[in-house]
């Protein structure tokens, strides 16, 4: 009896969860986390996150999720409040990698979190300027801007070779949830490719060639569904008014 | 001469006592009930909190003067007073003299009335013997306020040396009282260098007291108290950091100061003594355990420890969370802000703050974190709660007047950062919020509206806690101009949006060219801005458990798709809403039925 209570509780569990991911919208697939990733959060646990001799060890790290495409958000944090606490030790490169790593996890909050914590002196740090000025013309989806601007700097990828690549994936996401379609040669200038590896890159998303056009195909995203919002009063809220109605 | 005295005393005490159990009866305890009454869940749209409120108000008053009347120790007049409470002043009088009595044999000291030496006797003996915070805090929020606006409104208390003696030298009354001393030097003096390092040393010695032990302290102060010692803790510090960063005014004897003391004030020890005061009680187990179910109380203790059981650790470590977070505000890490807050659930009714300051700290601090992250949702609904709850319960109206002070300071914050929110993300509010939030920013909220740019750089400045700058740098730092640039960049991205808005309202379907000519700008500018716009209302949306956790969630109520050069708009139709229409009558109607009835 019991053991089949449980399993509709699982079964309601699992059903509940299927809509939540239905109403959740598609995201860039999110980057792993590095292999040393567990121990570094114990390393960083309570106080010990303000210990400058891990400032070593976590510019290390961040060297290791720009090769292998990993990202560890928290620990990154952590250097960068290292570097405000420290500020002699700053190191503006490692800190210019953090701001790329987080800037392709757009339009999660890493990178607002980020900007904040680095000091007057290196937001006027020339790399990190282009950066910041990088995406903002990523946030404002100007992306033709924004490859002028990242071809026009050859610091970002000598400070993350596959920067471009990830970054033209990202535009392609947010292209995809937001139009069905587009204009094959306005496409082609928006991921700064041309002929064939526009064509190949293409293929590789799945996408379809219709004449002038690019489809990206529908998805949850890319359609307009208009939405009824229905009030709701859950009973608890109504258990004060009901007992004074019996005082 | 021995009667003289004895005149001077029974008159002294006479206006002290009854005055200050007016205070605990009446205001005091108003405040309580209305606050008590939310916490117990009463329901989001009722107006008739007052109503419950004064009920428990009214059960409050026995036992405020009884508070005020166990202040002299008699356990006898305790019952008497509570009977007598109308007739305060005989009852006063009676249990003065005794206490008169009782302390009769101290001697002037130097420089210290009389009055005062006997006022300190006496606070010290309740903190030593009583275990009854009621006792306890009648005397700090009655009695010390009220020697403080008598004898020492402009001038400081006595030094700790000199009231040593009469306190038979108490370690810990003594760290205690320099915590007050000190912070009275603050409200109503301008602190000496000297007095930042003699008063940081202090609170040094009073967290180590507290701290570094193997049994608990064993005794129990007022919620207020604790609260405001932390609260205290982190504005000395944040003032301290000031002082430092303002270059271009240093003396040389200030310079001299801040490099031979490094380590007066340094941020980490400020970060490890909140955290080890977290950490020594347990807090977030504990709110864990609370949050996941209903503990029982041995499940509960298991979790809290020999510390975190006590009273005093355990509230002190929840404070220290709420203080943490302002710190990392402060900071301008808003991603830890919210971190540290991982084990309170803001949905859940009920969350036991204890103080209302606390509460409003926790809210603001909260909303501006959310605000710097861009979740916008976030922030309406987090401020909405605490500011309809402050509308309905004049929470925070009560109490202590730094407390008053603070409450309206950061009450006009509040609006200011709903109305950019609200501003960036337009949505149905309640409607006496909405009201309230129109009056509070008048023109300001047109302008708000049309994306006047001095007008949210003037709000954010108006709104924004006071930034620290850890360290001292080489080059001058000013982190609130820091703050300010980074959040009107923001801005100007967002600002664009609600004005797609309101033209993509209007259609179901429309060509890209014929938005941009609405909007004055060329096609491919208003591409851009349109997918800008579908990226940027994508955002997470808490809905249950830690602060920081959410989905992504388009925050828009319209969505809409590009189909080459074509927009799909699909709009949200918002259902009237009529339970608190019907909730309003009903209260409504009670009044007059609850007035006939006890007639």
């Amino acid at each position: 009896m019991s053991q089949t209570t449980q399993a509709q509780k699982e079964q309601q569990l699992k059903e509940q969860q299927k809509e939540q991911q239905q109403q959740q919208l598609a995201l860039p697939v999110a980057p792993a986390l590095p292999a040393g990733a567990a121990d570094l959060r114990e390393l960083l646990k309570g106080t010990d996150r303000y210990n400058p001799t891990h400032i070593e060890r976590l510019e290390k790290y961040i060297q290791e999720q720009v090769t292998d495409g990993t990202y560890d958000f928290e620990s990154n944090l952590a250097l960068l409040r290292l570097y405000q606490f420290h500020p002699t030790k700053v190191n503006a490169d490692a800190s210019a990698q953090v701001l790329l790593k987080m800037l392709l996890v757009l339009p999660a909050g890493d990178y607002a979190s980020s900007l904040f914590l680095l000091s007057d002196k290196l937001q006027a740090d020339e790399s990190i300027k282009n950066i910041v000025a990088a995406a903002h013309h990523l946030e404002a989806a100007q992306f033709i801007q924004f490859w002028s601007l990242v071809n026009a700097t050859p610091k970002i990828k000598q400070l993350m070779p596959s920067f471009a690549d990830e970054a033209r994936k990202f535009i392609a996401h947010i292209l995809s949830v937001s139009a069905q379609s587009m204009d094959q040669l306005l496409l082609s200038k928006f991921l700064d490719l041309q002929a064939g590896a526009f064509d190949s890159f293409v293929a590789a998303q799945g996408w379809a060639v219709e004449r002038d056009a690019v489809s990206f195909g529908v998805n949850k995203d890319n359609q307009a569904k208009s939405k009824n919002i229905s009030e709701k009063i859950p009973f608890n809220n109504l258990t004060k008014l009901l007992g004074q109605a019996f005082a | 001469m021995f009667s003289d005295s004895i005149e001077i005393e029974t008159e002294a005490m006479g206006t002290y006592v009854p005055s200050s159990a007016n205070n605990r009866s009446g205001r005091r305890g108003n405040n309580d009930g209305n606050y008590a009454a939310f916490q117990q869940g009463d329901f989001p749209m009722s107006s008739g909190a007052g109503l419950f409120g004064s009920a428990e108000a009214a059960g409050a008053i026995p036992i405020g003067a009884a508070t005020s009347a166990g202040l002299f120790g008699t356990p006898g007049a305790n019952v008497a007073a509570a009977a007598a409470a109308a007739t305060a002043g005989a009852g006063a009088g009676a249990g003065a003299s005794s206490a008169a009595a009782a302390a009769a044999a101290t001697s002037t000291t130097n420089g210290i009335p009389d009055i005062v030496a006997k006022f300190l006797i006496f606070f010290q003996r309740t903190l030593a013997e009583n275990k009854n915070v009621n006792e306890i805090t009648s005397v700090y929020d009655g009695g010390f306020a009220q020697t403080t606006e008598r004898y020492y409104k402009n001038a400081p208390w006595p030094s700790a040396d000199l009231i040593a003696p009469l306190v038979d030298n108490d370690t810990f009354f003594l760290i205690l009282y320099k915590e007050l001393y000190y912070r009275h030097i603050y409200a109503r003096l301008t602190p000496t260098l000297e007095q930042r390092l003699e008063s940081y040393e202090n609170y040094c010695d009073l967290f180590d007291f507290i701290l570094n032990r193997d049994q608990p302290v064993d005794i129990e102060l007022p919620n207020q108290w604790l609260w405001d010692m932390i609260d205290e803790f982190i504005y000395q510090f944040q003032s301290f950091c000031q002082l430092r960063a303002r270059a271009d005014t240093k003396t040389p004897e200030e310079l001299a100061f801040f490099e031979a003391n490094p380590q007066v004030w340094d941020v980490h020890s400020v970060l490890i003594i909140l955290h080890s005061l977290a950490e020594k009680s347990n807090i977030n187990q504990q709110l864990e355990l609370q949050r996941v179910g209903g503990p029982n109380a041995e499940g509960l203790a298991a979790v809290a420890g020999e510390f975190g059981s006590r009273g005093l650790y355990r509230q002190l470590g929840f404070f220290a969370l709420i203080g943490l977070c302002r710190l990392h505000c402060q900071l301008g890490d808003y991603y830890q802000a919210l971190k540290v807050l991982d084990s309170l659930d803001f949905g859940r009714r009920g969350m036991h703050f204890k103080v209302p300051a606390c509460q409003i700290t926790a809210y603001y601090y909260v909303g501006f974190a959310y605000f710097m992250l861009r979740r916008y949702q976030d922030v309406v609904r987090t401020l909405s709660s605490i500011l309809l709850l402050m509308l309905r319960t004049r929470l925070g109206n009560f109490g202590p007047s730094h407390q008053v002070d603070m409450s309206s300071k950061k009450n006009e914050q509040m609006y200011a950062l709903l109305g950019m929110a609200v501003a960036f993300n337009p949505q149905r509010l309640d409607e006496t919020l909405q009201a309230t939030l129109r009056e509070k920013l008048g023109e300001k909220y047109q302008k708000l509206q049309k994306g006047d740019e001095a007008t949210f750089e003037e709000l954010f400045k108006a709104a924004c806690p006071k930034f620290i700058a850890p360290v001292v740098s080489d080059t001058p730092s000013n982190p609130l101009a820091l703050q300010q640039r980074l959040f009107l960049a923001e801005m100007k991205q967002q600002i664009l949006l609600p004005a797609i808005r309101s033209y993509l309202k209007l259609y179901t379907t429309m060509p890209i060219a014929k938005l941009a000519s609405f909007l004055d700008v060329d096609t491919d500018t208003c591409r851009t801005q349109l997918l800008s716009y579908k990226h940027k209302m994508r955002s997470v949306v808490w809905s249950q458990g830690p602060p920081l956790s959410g989905e992504f969630h388009s925050t828009s109520d319209i969505d809409f798709y590009l189909n080459k050069d074509m927009i799909h708009i699909a709009d949200t139709k918002v259902a009237r809403r009529y339970g608190s229409v019907f909730i309003k009558l009903i209260s409504n109607s009670r009044t007059p039925n609850d007035k006939l009835a006890s007639a």
